[in-house]
């Protein structure tokens, strides 16, 4: 008995070890500073794993790089050879698990959705969004043999059916979920969670947090789903889903075009320990963003080898998502929706309950490091 | 010709699984979530590849880290579990102050404690604790993540608990008279009588508790920052929809569960040999 018990533990010990194809961890002495990068491991957050993975290119380009010590998990920051900061990068999960991970100090930077951020940030929590990463990218998405083609002809099922349009999302504060609420209340379409309360035209279904729509749309428990990207490009790519629209063009008009969708927080801690390594960081966002938007080859290649999508689904979403990593005009105007609109559905309960959407950009977000990082990178003329 | 008992018995044995494999190769075949058979077949052909479409450590590397995981929740749960369980089986004082909490316990689904788990020990593992930033250099120790192991630990400690408890509560009366009689001390009458007459319901509440661990830890490996394990895999599988790789996990966790049941039982019908057969 013991000893099978011995050989059992034994074993499991060093299968445990084994298995991997990853790298052996390189026996670099540690840098002084060392901070954890909480992010999804979907293709929104491409800038960073295009930097992980071509770093060097990186190197031999811009001078500023990261340095693979642990395979997609550990990398050093180097610019014009000094190490600013050891980076370990975590999956954390989406939705509110980035935001909760960080608030629970498990992380000090975190790549995540910008409304779920906002919402911790609202109750309390200690950070600041301090660049974007991306806007769009999110859809709806029908039963492939859905009538329904467009919005136009989404609306009319919707207010002329039979039987309500049972349509998935992944998370209450999802950043599609919101969009597409909105929309159908611009629409004048009823919707509610409740199949059996018989008023609604829409069901909103709730299928968790990064959780596959995929089954469901098989099963046909639900007519469509509204989610980001590669989790639509994976539904058509399945053979089970087509994209009716793009959130960004849904009513109000106008209103979701480059709506923001993931961003880049840090707790305050960080930011004021460690100004000079979160500004490294940025500014390899920033040229891993430029170089995405330059090489579309390269983005769709290196969001595959990330997150291990079919390259085909990666060139039917990486395309579809608008990669950004500075401020832009339309980003702050849709940071401010964002306000309005979590302020109406009574999202905000904190300090952002009674705030302008002006005061809420100006206290959610601390742009200062992205644009110091944007201005040195142009003074090298590194950056367009 | 008679057929041997054995082959009667895989037999039977095979009967379930065999409806099941053929429902499923039916169902795969206009599917794109049900995996086929050879797609699942081959994943378990090869466990130390790693995935090609999931991110994930391969299928060997994750049961290995489960395993460890849930060797370290159990082995907890049995050290302190079975003492417990002891001193409330002999001490009535102890096992009124400690019952309750116990059997409120035992109703709370282990996986419910996940998020006081994870707010209390957050990303802390022996590594962490031990290497600090360089925790991520002993892969291992880091992936023992404490609040995996803790809530394997609930999952296990109350059955294990309540069964020593009953175990030794149930001791005869009239071994513990004779063993009292012959001048036994209290280490001897510990483990010359009240051990060996409890051991069969220590055993039982071992085979409940490992049951439950291993249900614990596939939820459990969902814990952020959790990058192996056949719980992970499943979930990272369902949310890439590589379904082969949610499949080929399950099977394999039923291969281990197979056979911890069968060294628990095992292990049961040595240490109750010398009890003798109902009549």
């Amino acid at each position: 008995m013991k000893r099978m018990l011995l050989a059992f533990c034994i074993m499991s010990a060093s299968l445990a070890g084994c298995g991997d194809n990853q790298k052996a961890p390189a026996k670099a002495s540690a840098p002084p500073v060392s901070l954890t990068v909480g992010h999804v491991g979907h293709d929104h957050h491409l800038a960073l794993y295009v930097a992980a993975l071509e770093g060097e290119r990186f190197k031999k380009d811009y001078g500023i790089y990261l340095n693979e010590v642990k395979s997609r998990e550990v990398y050093d920051l180097i610019e014009n050879g000094k190490t600013h900061v050891r980076l370990r990068l975590l999956k954390v999960g989406g939705g509110s698990r980035m935001p909760a991970a960080m608030s629970r100090g498990e992380i000090e930077i975190g790549l995540g959705g910008t409304t779920a951020i906002a919402k911790f940030i609202d109750s309390g929590s200690p950070f600041k969004i301090i660049c974007p990463l991306q806007t769009d990218g999110d859809m709806l998405v029908m039963q492939k043999d859905s009538p329904v083609t467009d919005w136009a002809s989404f609306v009319a099922a919707a207010k002329e059916g039979d039987k309500p349009l049972k349509i998935g999302y992944k998370a209450p504060v999802a950043v599609a979920k919101m969009v597409f609420e909105r929309a159908l209340k611009a629409e004048n379409i009823t919707c509610g969670y409740d199949a059996g309360e018989g008023k609604s035209q829409i069901i909103l279904v709730n299928f968790g947090s990064e959780k596959s729509p995929i089954p469901l749309m098989e099963t046909k428990a639900i007519d469509g789903f509204v989610m980001n990207q590669p989790a639509v490009a994976l539904a058509v790519h399945k053979g089970l889903g087509k994209v009716v629209s793009e959130l960004r063009d849904l009513p109000p008009k106008g209103k979701w075009v480059n709506h923001p969708c993931c961003c880049i927080a840090a707790t305050t801690d960080t930011l004021q320990k460690h100004p000079e390594p979160v500004k490294a960081l940025l500014k390899v966002i920033m040229l891993s963003t430029q170089l995405i938007k330059d090489d579309q080859h390269l983005a769709i290649a290196s969001a595959s080898r990330w997150t291990k999508y079919d390259q085909q689904v990666e060139k039917d979403s990486v395309p579809t998502i608008a990669y950004i990593s500075e401020p832009t005009d339309t980003w702050i105007v849709g940071m401010k929706t964002w306000a309005e609109m979590m302020r109406e559905v009574n999202l905000f309960k904190g300090k952002y309950a009674t705030a302008s959407p002006d005061e809420f950009v100006a206290d959610v977000c601390d742009l200062t490091i992205c644009r110091q990082a944007a201005g040195e990178l142009r003074r090298k003329k590194l950056l367009k | 010709m008679k057929i041997p008992r054995l082959v009667i018995k895989f037999a039977l044995g095979a009967l379930v699984p065999g409806a099941i494999l053929l429902v499923w190769h039916f169902a795969s075949a206009n599917s794109v979530v049900v995996p086929s058979v050879g797609s699942v077949l081959e994943v378990l052909a090869h466990p130390f590849r790693q995935p090609t479409s999931l991110d994930a450590t391969s299928l060997a590397s994750g049961a290995a880290s489960s395993i460890v995981r849930v060797l370290c929740g159990f082995s907890l749960a049995v050290l302190t579990a079975i003492p417990i369980g002891l001193i409330m089986g002999r001490w009535r004082p102890a096992a009124e102050a400690l019952s309750p909490t116990i059997t409120a316990a035992m109703v709370i689904s282990p996986v419910a404690w996940m998020p006081v788990a994870i707010i209390v020990f957050g990303l802390t593992s022996p590594a962490t604790v031990i290497y600090g930033d360089d925790a991520w250099r002993h892969g291992m120790l880091d992936g023992l993540r404490l609040a995996i192991v803790v809530v394997v630990w609930i999952g296990a400690f109350v059955p294990i608990a309540i069964n020593t408890a009953s175990g030794v509560r149930n001791v005869r009366e009239s071994h513990l008279e004779a063993a009292r009689v012959l001048g036994a001390s209290r280490l001897q009458m510990l483990s010359k009588v009240i051990l060996p007459g409890a051991a069969p319901a220590i055993v039982t509440g071992l085979r409940l508790g490992g049951g439950i661990a291993w249900r614990v830890i596939i939820v459990a490996e969902i814990f952020p920052g959790t990058r192996g394990g056949l719980g992970y895999m499943i979930t990272t599988a369902h949310e890439q929809a590589s379904y082969e790789y949610a499949f080929a996990s399950i099977i394999v966790i039923c291969a281990i569960g197979l056979t911890l049941d069968g060294v628990h039982r095992l292990a049961e019908t040595r240490i109750a040999r010398w009890r003798p057969k109902e009549r």
